[in-house]
């Protein structure tokens, strides 16, 4: 049994393990997710409530209105926790899918690993945007079209990265080992490769939430998102439908761009790992 | 056989590599009784690690595994998966060859240990626990508990082969294989890495692989090898001690304590089709371009044209 007090030493180890940039990735995150979570305390103004529209910034309202008198740093706020989480459900399902095909077939290998990465290879052939938005367009306009989009199309390059992964551990000598002392498949793929693949399928997480991100943001600046649901991306987008990109409104439309290359740039610092200083390596 | 725990039958095993066959086994037979301990030893190459791998039907899609293994009277080989599964580590357990692999890096030594006690034995965490801390006291790894807790990169290679015993003499394996066991280990640490290997022994049977002929001395039956076939087997005493077949008798002249002097020339890729071992004989005759075979004399088996009984 784990403690309390076993958990923070865990923490602390990890947190200490850390290279600075990732830290301040932490951080970063971190201080957003407060932010969002606490919205409705620290939020000016409620998201949804009207005003006077396309006011210029100002001490009642930091970065003005939009077109219907709504506040826009109420709004970015409000984003907060909208965009992370359809980021992060749509990082997640990709993750579980690509993390499942790629150990699965890299462990058992013959047949079912040609299949699952022939599969994988068709996947890869899918151009993904272009089907998003025709997904998007004939689906009900909702956030979860994202989830699924994403979720369902990213897979593959995790999966890729992860059987490479796996593929190195299988032949590793306490994989050997334990197929010599009569564990079974399931045994050493959740306690020998999983762990031991555990570096790249962090990595393609992180990198999965950002990708995810710009994605979200793409697909509602393109109206193909819910029109109800408060992301950056939609602000971006009605931005730009109202005129303010026309108008030159520029504390409209910037701030939800700063934050969504902030969170994304924070999410790529989280996962991304030095190489020799020189490179950056997902 | 009654009470045989392993009966090996003409085992051959040839590796496929870019069209060409290396044959690592020709023509093994082996018989293990219940209570018995068997010494393999020979130079590196000669085919003693691939025996070990072959009883336990780790080979499988690698090579061409020709021949009958009987694991107590059952055919490892026309097994199905799960009973397989059911042989390895809890009929046969292997101690393998190199312990700085052979635990996973991310877990703690014990939490290994005890986890193979528990899937073996089925009894539950805590047993389990202080079993595998008992095992790991007994072999010298102290103190034993913050051994238990730590994880393989922080222990010498040394520990980790013990660590590796512990797994095998914990358990009432009905044979434990172990892999050159007393690698790396001083003269004190491998008289109680030996004696807890050989009580396993008592309720099965031991097949210990080494270079170290002293080690194999304490083994009642010793086996020598050479290019994949047995060439000399029979009691331990009288194989080191008094032995007949020109290879056995120059592995002992090659030990620190006996004259340090290696066999000449090297080992023959293609032995061709008489004696593996006429080319590097300082005894070779005539009759050893003819393939020899095991025969009986002077209480041990031998496969040499040259000895009388």
């Amino acid at each position: 049994m784990r403690t309390w007090k076993g958990i923070c030493a865990y923490i602390v180890r990890t947190w200490r393990g850390l290279e600075t940039y990732q830290k301040a990735g932490v951080f970063i995150l971190l201080l957003l997710i407060t932010i969002g979570s606490l919205a409705p305390w620290i939020a000016p103004y409620d998201p949804l409530q009207t005003g006077t529209p396309f006011q210029s910034p100002s001490f009642t309202h930091p970065f003005g209105t939009d077109n219907l008198g709504q506040d826009n740093l109420s709004r970015l706020i409000y984003g907060i926790m909208n965009t992370i989480k359809i980021a992060f459900v749509a990082a997640l399902v990709s993750l579980a899918i690509g993390v499942s095909v790629g150990v699965y077939s890299g462990y058992y290998r013959g047949w079912r690993e040609d299949a699952l990465m022939g599969v994988t290879d068709l996947f890869l052939l899918i151009p993904s945007l272009p089907l998003m938005i025709l997904m998007a367009s004939y689906l009900e306009p909702s956030e979860w079209n994202i989830v699924l989009v994403i979720g369902f199309l990213w897979w593959c390059p995790t999966a890729r990265v992860v059987h490479a992964r796996a593929l190195q551990v299988r032949n590793q000598g306490y994989v050997r080992s334990a197929l010599a002392l009569g564990y079974g498949g399931p045994y050493i793929i959740w306690h020998h490769i999983l762990p031991n693949c555990k570096q790249v399928i962090i990595a393609k997480f992180t990198m999965g939430v950002a990708l995810a991100m710009l994605a979200e943001a793409s697909l509602s600046f393109l109206g193909l998102g819910d029109p109800l649901s408060i992301t950056w991306g939609s602000m971006v987008n009605l931005a730009y439908s109202c005129g303010g990109f026309a108008n030159d409104l520029w504390w409209w439309y910037l701030p939800p761009c700063i934050m969504i290359t902030l969170t994304a740039a924070a999410f790529f610092m989280v996962g991304g790992r030095k190489n020799e200083g020189r490179r950056w390596q997902i | 056989m009654n009470g045989s725990v392993l009966s090996v039958r003409d085992l051959r095993v040839n590796f496929q590599t870019n069209g060409s066959k290396v044959s690592a086994l020709n023509g093994v037979d082996l018989d293990l009784a219940q209570g018995e301990s068997l010494a393999l030893a020979g130079e590196s190459g000669s085919g003693k690690s691939v025996l070990a791998f072959a009883v336990l039907r780790l080979l499988d899609d690698v090579a061409d595994v020709e021949g009958k293994i009987l694991f107590e009277g059952e055919d490892v080989y026309q097994m199905a998966h799960g009973r397989l599964l059911d042989i390895r580590g809890k009929g046969i357990c292997l101690v393998p060859q190199s312990p700085g692999t052979a635990f996973d890096p991310l877990r703690k030594v014990g939490v290994q240990i005890s986890d193979f006690i528990r899937k073996v034995e089925q009894i539950d965490a805590a047993d389990a626990r202080s079993r595998s801390i008992t095992e790991m006291d007994r072999l010298g790894l102290r103190p034993v508990k913050d051994t238990y807790e730590n994880y393989p990169h922080r222990m010498s290679g040394g520990m980790l082969e013990r660590s590796l015993i512990a797994c095998a003499t914990a358990t009432s394996s009905r044979l434990v294989i172990a892999d050159e066991p007393t690698k790396g280990l001083d003269r004190r640490t491998k008289d109680i890495a030996l004696s807890a290997l050989l009580s396993t022994a008592e309720n099965g049977a031991l097949m210990m692989i080494t270079h170290d002929l002293t080690s194999a001395k304490r083994c009642e039956r010793t086996a020598i090898m050479y290019c994949g076939e047995l060439v000399e087997i029979g009691p331990s005493e009288s194989v080191i001690e008094d032995s007949v077949h020109p290879y056995t008798k120059g592995l002992i002249r090659s030990m620190p304590e006996r004259g340090m002097t290696p066999i000449p020339r090297r080992v023959r890729s293609d032995p061709g089709g008489g004696c593996r071992f006429y080319s590097r004989c300082n005894e070779a005759s005539e009759k050893c371009l003819f393939h020899p075979d095991l025969r009986m004399m002077r209480g041990r088996e031998v496969r040499c044209w040259n000895v009388d009984a």
